[in-house]
Formats: structure tokens, C-alpha cells, sequence
């Protein structure tokens, strides 16, 4: 081998360009290959235990002010649950309420941004929760704002997530007062603001609307909030909606990662009939 | 020669990790310079096209394994370090100050270009929001990195070239 490369070196440097190009290409080329996707792992590992590091550092001198945040959180969700708490308590259907949340719990994961960037080229998240904490591929990631993103790469203690503001990221929401369905994307101008799709002009579809996830999303569970539309304009067949997200994506740094738990039967009954809904808007899947 | 080569390497890795925790994070608009580029485009005027080639390569698998994207960071770091080769200066050569600092500027500004097109127009192949945006990237990409260029050329790189 590397006599192979002297003799390369030696002769020419197009040879030596099209060696270096065909390996580059190699590996773009099998980029979702599992040697490949190991390597991206573990490097992402690395990096994330050397940002953590930093990250560490940083955190020791704020940590008076996320005190504070943290405070102010855990106030405004004890407000919350003693809300929940009372209005289950004069509910008549209370006993069918608690059946249905012990039947369906949402097992949620704390935890910590130790990466991050946003750029033109591309935005990731770095999260300190692994496949060693019980995260997976495809699990959701929110805050009590509103939804983040969804994880796409896992190693044993990290996991990257793709957030909302991806100009490949799509999720099926729907609004809160008259169930209007569409599918929200980032179109890589705003940071807090992406845009709701396929909904059609006959729609009563009102700004000021929230709007949540639906339960035909392939990775997040229905209702958790996206954000407020702001702005709608009538175009031939759709609107064109414009949606505040509610997740600061500047000032973030604790998530909470959920796994959706489909009903198999529904699994089931999707992979049955593949060809139903093939022309209907489609959340996409990296 | 075997010492050079270490010494350009180990330059390299620490270039990429300061260009990804440091630089990165002083985004323009989210368009960053870029001083791996700079450096490959050096070492590429300095040592030649075959050993700057090697170099690019070199330093796209360190920059990939940080970024996520080894292929495409090979890829383009490659071909910036075989633009910036073809205005190499000879040890021997008996090019004025003035004529090897434009060697450089030219080797820094088209290896940039080079760079940031591809790496641009491959990274957002199936999601061009706009044809400014690529352009705005690019140009001003290559604009930040070149402000640098000169900085560096003017602190550092004029007492070895």
C-alpha cells in the first residue's frame, strides 16, 4: 500500500487527485454503511466528551443564573400540576383518565445540550443521554416550550439530534381550535420561524392558532406544542403560514428526549397497505 | 523532510480542533473564515501541489471526523489543497517578496472558492432554499477567510515565505 502511494506521489499529482477523490467519494458514497456510521459515532463520542469538558467549565460560572431558570421552571410547572391535579379531581371521568395514562405512559429522558451548531451548512444538537440512558434512534426531543427535534445518531452516551430548524427536518401538526392538518418545515431563513404546508385555502385555519404534533407522526406523540402561527397568506391551492416555534433554539439547554409508542396494530395495518397515502404529504425521514 | 511532514500534521490536527470549537462559533451571518484552508493553501504554496494535495486530504478526515461529514470534507479539502499547488514557489526560486505574497493571496483565494462552491453545492444538493444563499455563502465565505489570510500573512506567514 504504500509502495502504491509513492509510486503515486512520485508520478503525478492528478493521479495522486483522483486517488485521494476516489476514497473521498468512497466515502460519501457509503456513508450509510455500519464501518462508516461506527467511525461517525465514535468520533461524534469523542467530540462530544471533549465539548462536554468545555462545556462543564462553562457551566460552573452560570450556574447561579440556572439556578434561577431552573427555580422559575419548576414554579411554573408545580402551577401546572396543581391545575392537572385539580381539574382531574372534579372530573366525572376521572377513573377513565387515570386508566388511559396508566395505560399510555410517556417515559421521558432529561437531558443536557453539550454541542451545538447553527450555521448555513448545517444544524445539529449534541445531547449528554446515550443508548446506555435508553435513548434511540428516531425518539422526539422537547421542552416544556415546545418540540426540538428527533434524534438521528446514538452512541453509547450521546446522541445527535436533528432539530426543527433543518431544512431536512418535517413533523405532522395539526392546529389547536380547529384540527387543521399540515406538515411544518424549516425553510432555512429564520431561526424562529418555520412554515406549516398542504394546508388548503378552505381551511378556517386563524392566526394566533397552536399549533401540536399529530399522532401520524413517525417519531413524536400527539400534542406536544410546535408553536403559534403568525402569519397566513392565501396562495392557488394553499396557504402559505408562517409559524413562531416556541423553543428558544439560542438559549437552549436542557431537553427532555420521549419515545413514541405506536400501537403495533397500527404498524402492522401500515406495513400491509405500503401504497396507501404514497401521495399524501409525508413527514420526512433521514 | 520526514520531520517537516509531522510538524505539517500535527499543525493541521490542532488548526481543525481550533477551527471547530473556536472559529466556528464566530459566525457572520452563519458563514465562518476558514483557517484550515488557509494553512493547506500555505503549505500547499511552500512544500507543492502533491504534497499539499496529501495535505488536504489529511486535514478533511480531521475536519470530517469533528464535523460529522468525512466524505465531503475529504472531498473538498482535497481539492483545495491541489488549487492552491499550482501556485507553488520553489525553495530555489528567485520570485520578489511582492510576487510570492500574490502567489499566496491568489493560491488562499482560489482554493476558498474552490472549497466553499463545492462544499456548498454538495452539502445543499437536495435542499437549495435560495440560489443567493449558495452565493452569499460562498462570497462571503471566501471573503472572511481571505480578511484572515491577510491578517495571518501580515503576523505570520511574511518570514517564512
Amino acid at each position: 500500500m504504500l509502495k502504491l502511494i509513492k509510486f503515486f506521489g512520485n508520478n503525478n499529482a492528478y493521479l495522486l487527485l483522483l486517488l485521494y477523490c476516489g476514497i473521498a467519494w468512497m466515502l460519501i458514497r457509503f456513508e450509510k454503511s455500519d464501518p462508516v456510521n461506527n467511525l461517525q459515532a465514535r468520533s461524534t463520542e469523542l467530540r462530544a466528551a471533549f465539548s462536554q469538558s468545555l462545556s462543564d467549565l462553562g457551566h460552573y460560572f452560570s450556574l447561579k443564573e440556572e439556578n434561577e431558570k431552573l427555580a422559575l421552571q419548576n414554579s411554573s410547572l408545580l402551577g401546572q400540576i396543581i391545575h392537572k391535579n385539580n381539574m382531574l379531581r372534579d372530573s366525572a371521568d376521572i377513573k377513565h383518565l387515570d386508566e388511559f395514562v396508566e395505560n399510555r405512559p410517556v417515559k421521558l429522558i432529561s437531558a443536557r445540550v453539550v454541542d451545538r451548531r447553527f450555521d448555513t451548512r448545517e444544524n445539529i444538537l449534541i445531547i449528554n443521554a446515550g443508548r446506555n440512558q435508553g435513548i434511540k434512534k428516531d425518539m422526539a426531543v422537547l421542552t416544556p416550550d415546545g418540540l426540538v427535534g428527533r434524534v438521528v445518531l446514538v452512541s453509547d452516551n450521546f446522541a445527535k439530534v436533528m432539530p426543527v430548524i433543518h431544512s431536512e427536518f418535517g413533523v405532522s401538526v395539526f392546529s389547536d381550535s380547529n384540527n387543521t392538518h399540515g406538515v411544518l418545515r424549516w425553510n432555512g431563513k429564520e431561526e424562529q420561524t418555520a412554515q406549516m404546508h398542504y394546508v388548503p385555502v378552505s381551511s378556517p385555519i386563524l392566526t394566533g392558532e397552536t399549533v401540536h404534533t399529530t399522532d401520524f407522526s413517525t417519531f413524536a406523540f400527539r400534542g406536544i406544542p410546535v408553536g403559534q402561527i403568525v402569519e397566513i397568506t392565501p396562495d392557488k391551492q394553499f396557504y402559505r403560514i408562517n409559524v413562531r416555534l416556541g423553543v428558544n433554539f439560542s438559549t437552549l439547554s436542557h431537553v427532555l428526549v420521549a419515545e413514541k409508542t405506536t400501537d403495533p396494530e397500527k404498524v402492522e395495518i401500515i406495513k400491509d397497505n405500503p401504497a396507501e397515502g404514497e401521495n399524501s404529504p409525508r413527514e420526512s425521514n433521514p | 523532510m520526514l520531520k517537516n511532514t509531522i510538524v505539517v500534521i500535527l499543525l493541521i490536527a490542532v488548526l481543525c480542533a481550533v477551527q471547530h470549537y473556536s472559529v466556528s462559533h464566530l459566525a457572520v451571518f452563519g458563514v465562518y473564515p476558514d483557517i484550515v484552508t488557509i494553512y493547506i493553501a500555505l503549505a500547499a504554496i511552500r512544500h507543492g501541489q502533491k504534497q499539499g494535495t496529501s495535505y488536504g486530504f489529511i486535514a478533511g478526515i480531521a475536519t470530517g471526523l469533528l464535523s460529522g461529514n468525512i466524505g465531503l470534507e475529504a472531498l473538498t479539502k482535497t481539492i483545495e489543497g491541489f488549487v492552491a499547488g499550482y501556485f507553488h514557489i520553489p525553495e530555489d526560486s528567485h520570485a520578489s517578496s511582492r510576487q510570492k505574497r500574490q502567489m499566496y493571496y491568489k493560491g488562499v483565494f482560489l482554493a476558498s472558492l474552490f472549497g466553499r462552491a463545492l462544499h456548498t453545492l454538495m452539502a445543499n444538493v437536495l435542499s437549495l432554499p435560495v440560489t443567493l444563499h449558495v452565493a452569499f455563502s460562498i462570497g462571503v465565505g471566501t471573503l472572511l477567510t481571505m480578511i484572515v489570510a491577510v491578517i495571518a500573512y501580515q503576523v505570520f506567514f511574511k518570514k517564512i515565505l
